[in-house]
């Protein structure tokens, strides 16, 4: 799906609504910096017709289905957009503390959780810094280096008693700081920190121990260490015209920052010694480089890790160990089952990962799933042996693909009832990236309260019944009900009140997936098929790799992800390697001129100056 | 007065180890004048007038079932009808993202990355919040300069944040009180030793991390140094509270920690705001700031009393009931209801605290808020805005005071008058003609 269809989609489903939308979901901010760099802009983003503002409330116009992008894309000159400032995610703090110092004790758990936006927790637009936080990051510094002091002996490159204390701390200083700035230190950083073995003088002795520790504080606490920094440096491009000159719209990471971004990208850690050991030989500079040290990061156990990860925040999967369930309407929900509702879903977003098929059309059209035996006591298959989770077949007219998993039935249902609005609404967000408006402001209605003479169905049919509400929920209803054979806790019914289950519904205002179907297995292999799905399923990966929400000038990037994703049969894995080539992940643009000049003075500086232990 | 023992026993709060005057040796009536503190307490999704304006006159009049509680503190209270968040109905985003960024800011809200149900988007606040501007211009020399607390305020988008120190810079709150303990009674802080000694080396390592600073904005692009200037700007905060910190310990010693709570449970709710509320109390009779808020959850909330016994909807699926609606009304002001026993009880502990011939709470002002006046119409005129407590003597309490369409930048500048905070202006000077007459 090309940007002119998305808006046009966007603005069908809204005028649908009664509503108006002006735009894309874009900041405008992002938007004017796009058309401030008309070189690196899609060419066609000229033609690219405003959104159809529709104030009648008619059925939805729908665009023409589109084969291919609408959009020519250069993938050569494609803009890799800005480098935002990122700062360290609690998750990416403790990993990066594990690493560092070998401490397990996971500090940033304490820390305000203020992350998540746009439904991942990684977004630099939301990860703010108060007083608050630098508070925290002091004390937790502070915690560290006390526990760090106590394995002096492995964090040392030296002994102090033979090399001598001054000598030996600031070897320390050279190799630790290294790693804790992802660079290597300039020099006046190197002699700054020198300065606390000075000032530990006067302190309560050991004094080397004394330095040692306020050492440790000070990078924790740096802007270095706490954020993601890509100030990037120029390079030179050779093409048919010019011949060879400075590229004038995109800076390309330095090596140190080329490792970071893998090591984040993949790991949600920092790099390790292999990666260090490449930016020092200047070998994470051409794509190929690059690509070959993520298909070795990939091939760890952490990349397993972040990918989960991604599932879970772009799923909601993690909401199963914080979502609230009522005893009196849910008697067999326990405590005990969270966990298990998630391990299913991992197992089997694993098994797509990295098992033998690795494709996501799966993701939705599976006709298996995971269980162990408590599970399977659970949903009463038998057969099921042991606390090892295995593949087990699903009955393909009741279940298919994770839509069906018991972990996405519990996080989109109301405490005390399944809600055919929130499954609706989140098929709509989360599987076809077409989220729509929230209610119009004046609407003075409530959602049913729970009547145990009638089916839930029927309450809510009755609710969307009213003509205020009717525009939206045609398009939102009729795919929430074919959710209703499943209950809350993912369970078959075929009854509910006293009431046959009527789980037949109908899509609507998708570019592709349109159509009427019956249950939720029907309706996921309906969207198993979809391009508009698949897409979606790419731009939500960008938006977590990027740690930022699409814009215009993102577009032929988007069109060059799903390419990748279809020409590797959906497999994941293959596009994030892809990814790793491309401009969006190699370069920046370029920070507008004057700001700019200082970088690179600044930039010319540092190798030479870079401290060697 | 309720005894002091009651306070830190709280109704239902958290059970303190050991009573006030404990916590506070010889701190009780000897100081010769007290400072002003400020309070904000905010409950969302508006209310419902008919069931909250006073009635009868401006001095002599009965409130009605949500103000209710505040029946045994009137005396102290000044209620507000026709205060309207005029700027509120400009600028992008929905009614309760502009109602949040506006109604401690005054100013118009920015654009920014949060898609809204008006098809625009919404942004955070476009400048300093009423709290955190009384706080810079009191420029008190407290540990905190601000103490911001939520109840499950949990989102992190503008629906959610009350707090800004400046145009886009949100100040997220606190919502689990054990944190709120350890960051404000620090075991360090309890020996003036060990104080002296981290003070020291705070500084020494602070020095350097500013240091990074000016290397690092050398090298980056305008735009990426704002990004940066907020955690400068922490740093330095740091600092601040190191020279005050190296004057000697605190006032207090230090009171036993809060019972550790799922702060994200529904169930929890009132728990957790009663120990929010203690906590807050004790930070001002120790003097550990003199400027706090209290946000009861956000607007949009999923939030049900499901420890009153109301399962079946949440606050915001309430607020939207239409007016035929009785018993979803009814409801709605159960929940409303509790909020105000809520800064009832805030009150009363404010009164319990001795301070000269007085109580903390005469030297307190306390304003309560809300981003809309109604939920079903999502109005912004006639805010339920309340005044409480003596402000040093400043507020005259026992009042109802109705205006005509008054822009509530007017009531944030007599807020800031009322603290002895002088400014000519107080957010967007197009809503802002005059200080309110209070």
């Amino acid at each position: 799906m090309g940007f002119a269809l998305r808006v046009a989609l966007a603005a069908a489903l809204v005028s649908a609504c009664g509503s108006t939308l002006e735009d894309e979901p874009e900041s405008s901010a992002d938007a004017q910096a796009a058309d401030q760099t008309p070189a690196s802009t899609p060419p066609a983003d000229a033609s690219v017709p405003k959104p159809m503002v529709r104030p009648d409330t008619g059925p939805p116009s729908l665009p023409p289905h589109p084969q291919s992008s609408p959009v020519a894309c250069d993938f050569q000159n494609a803009d890799p957009g800005p480098a935002l400032i990122r700062r360290l995610t609690r998750r990416e703090y403790n990993n990066t503390i594990r690493a560092l110092l070998g401490d397990v004790s996971a500090p940033a758990n304490g820390f305000t959780p203020d992350e998540e936006f746009m439904g991942f927790n990684n977004q630099a637009a939301s990860l703010g810094m108060t007083p608050l936080h630098a508070e925290q990051y002091m004390q937790a510094s502070e915690r560290l280096s006390e526990t760090a002091v106590t394995r002096l002996e492995s964090l040392l490159p030296c002994q102090p008693a033979v090399v001598g204390e001054a000598a030996c701390l600031r070897a320390f200083v050279i190799s630790f700081g290294r790693r804790a700035f992802r660079r290597p230190l300039l020099n006046e950083e190197v002699d700054g920190l020198m300065t606390l073995y000075d000032a530990a003088l006067v302190m309560d002795p050991p004094r080397f121990e004394r330095a040692f520790r306020l050492v440790i504080q000070a990078l924790l606490q740096s802007p270095n260490f706490l954020f993601r920094i890509e100030v990037g440096e120029v390079f030179d491009v050779i093409n048919v015209e010019d011949g060879r000159h400075e590229d004038k719209d995109r800076l390309r990471l330095t090596d140190y920052e080329m490792a970071s971004r893998l090591s984040y990208l993949l790991w949600q850690s920092m790099p390790d010694s292999d990666l260090f050991d490449a930016a020092d030989r200047g070998e994470l500079t051409t794509a190929e480089q690059v690509k070959a040290q993520a298909r070795r990061l990939l091939a760890d156990d952490r990349a397993r890790h972040t990918l989960l990860d991604f599932f879970d925040q772009w799923l909601r999967i993690g909401e199963v160990y914080t979502l609230s369930r009522d005893a009196s309407a849910y008697p067999d929900f326990n405590e005990g089952l969270r966990p298990l509702f998630a391990a299913e879903s991992h197992a089997f977003i694993e098994d797509l990962l990295w098992g033998p098929v690795r494709n996501l059309t799966r993701l939705f059209d599976a006709d298996y799933t995971f269980m162990n035996e408590t599970i399977a006591r659970y949903f009463g298959v038998p057969g099921v042996v042991g606390s090892e989770m295995r593949k087990v077949p699903l009955d393909p007219t009741q279940r298919a693909g994770i839509l069906t998993h018991t972990s996405i039935m519990a996080v989109t249902a109301k405490p005390n009832r399944t809600s055919p609005v929130n499954r609706g609404v989140y098929v709509r967000d989360h599987i076809l990236c077409t989220p729509l408006p929230p209610p119009p402001p004046d609407l003075p209605i409530v959602p049913p309260s729970p009547d145990p003479t009638r089916s839930t169905r029927q309450q809510f049919e009755e609710h969307s019944a009213n003509p205020a509400c009717a525009g939206c929920h045609a398009l939102i209803d009729p795919i929430g009900f074919g959710f209703e054979n499943l209950d809350a806790d993912g369970r078959w019914r075929t009854t509910e009140n006293g009431h046959v289950v009527d789980a037949s519904g109908e899509m609507t205002a998708t570019l592709d997936a349109d159509g009427p179907f019956v249950g939720a297995a029907a309706l996921s292999r309906q969207l198993a098929n979809s391009e508009q799905v698949h897409r979606c399923a790419v731009t939500q990966y960008f938006r977590f790799a990027q740690g930022r929400g699409e814009t215009r000038a993102d577009l032929c990037s988007l069109d060059q992800l799903y390419l990748a994703y279809e020409d590797g049969g959906r497999d994941l894995v293959s596009m994030v390697e892809q990814l790793t080539s491309t401009n969006l992940f190699r370069f920046r643009r370029r920070p507008l001129e004057g700001a700019l000049e200082e970088a690179n003075a600044e930039a010319a500086d540092s190798p030479e100056n870079g401290a060697q232990p | 007065m309720i005894s002091r023992r009651t306070l830190l026993r709280g109704a239902g709060g958290l059970a303190l180890a050991m009573p006030l005057l404990q916590i506070l040796p010889g701190r009780a009536n000897a100081a010769p004048s007290f400072p002003k503190r400020f309070i904000v307490v905010f409950n969302p999704n508006g209310t419902l007038k008919e069931r909250w304006s006073p009635q009868g006159t401006e001095s002599n009049f009965t409130l009605p079932q949500i103000t209710a509680p505040l029946e045994r503190h009137k005396s102290r209270c000044v209620f507000f009808d026709g205060v309207d968040n005029q700027v509120a109905d400009v600028g992008p985003g929905g009614p309760h993202n502009r109602g949040m960024a506006t109604v401690l800011t005054g100013e118009i809200i920015l654009e920014g990355p949060f898609a809204d149900g008006d098809g625009q988007r919404a942004g955070w606040a476009g400048g300093i919040s009423v709290d955190q501007f009384i706080a810079k211009e009191l420029n008190a020399q407290t540990r905190f300069k601000s103490l911001e607390l939520g109840v499950r305020a949990i989102e992190n988008e503008p629906r959610a944040r009350i707090s800004y120190l400046g145009p886009d810079q949100p100040l997220p709150p606190e919502n689990n009180p054990v944190n709120v303990w350890q960051r404000l009674f620090s075991p360090i802080d309890q020996d003036p030793e060990i104080l002296r000694k981290t003070v020291v080396q705070r500084r020494s390592v602070i020095d350097l991390v500013l240091g990074d600073f000016q290397r690092l904005n050398r090298k980056l692009a305008t735009e990426d140094r704002q990004k940066l200037s907020n955690h400068l700007d922490s740093v330095r905060d740091l600092e601040r509270r190191l020279e005050i910190s190296a004057d000697g310990p605190m006032l207090c010693t230090r009171p036993g920690r809060p019972a550790d709570l799922d702060v994200a449970s529904e169930d929890n709710f009132e728990r957790v705001a009663r120990q929010q509320i203690d906590l807050m109390v004790l930070a001002l009779a120790c003097d550990l700031t003199r400027v706090a808020s209290l946000e009861f959850s956000s607007a949009v909330n999923a939030l049900r009393f499901t420890f009153m016994g109301l399962r079946d909807q949440d606050g915001h699926s309430l607020s939207h009931a239409g007016d035929q609606s009785t018993d979803l009304q009814d409801q709605w002001a159960l929940m409303l209801t509790w909020y105000n026993e809520q800064v009832a009880y805030l009150l009363d502990s404010l009164a319990a605290v001795p301070e000269g011939e007085g109580t903390l709470l005469d030297n307190t002002l306390v304003l309560c808020c809300n981003e809309l006046s109604r939920g079903n119409s999502h109005a912004h005129d006639s805010i339920p805005f309340i005044l409480a407590g003596g402000a040093g003597g400043a507020l005259r309490g026992g009042r109802h005071l109705v205006f005509a369409g008054e822009s509530h930048n007017n009531l944030l500048l007599s807020t800031c008058h009322l603290m002895g905070v002088e400014a000519e202006r107080f957010g967007n000077p197009d809503f802002n003609t005059r200080p309110l007459p209070i």
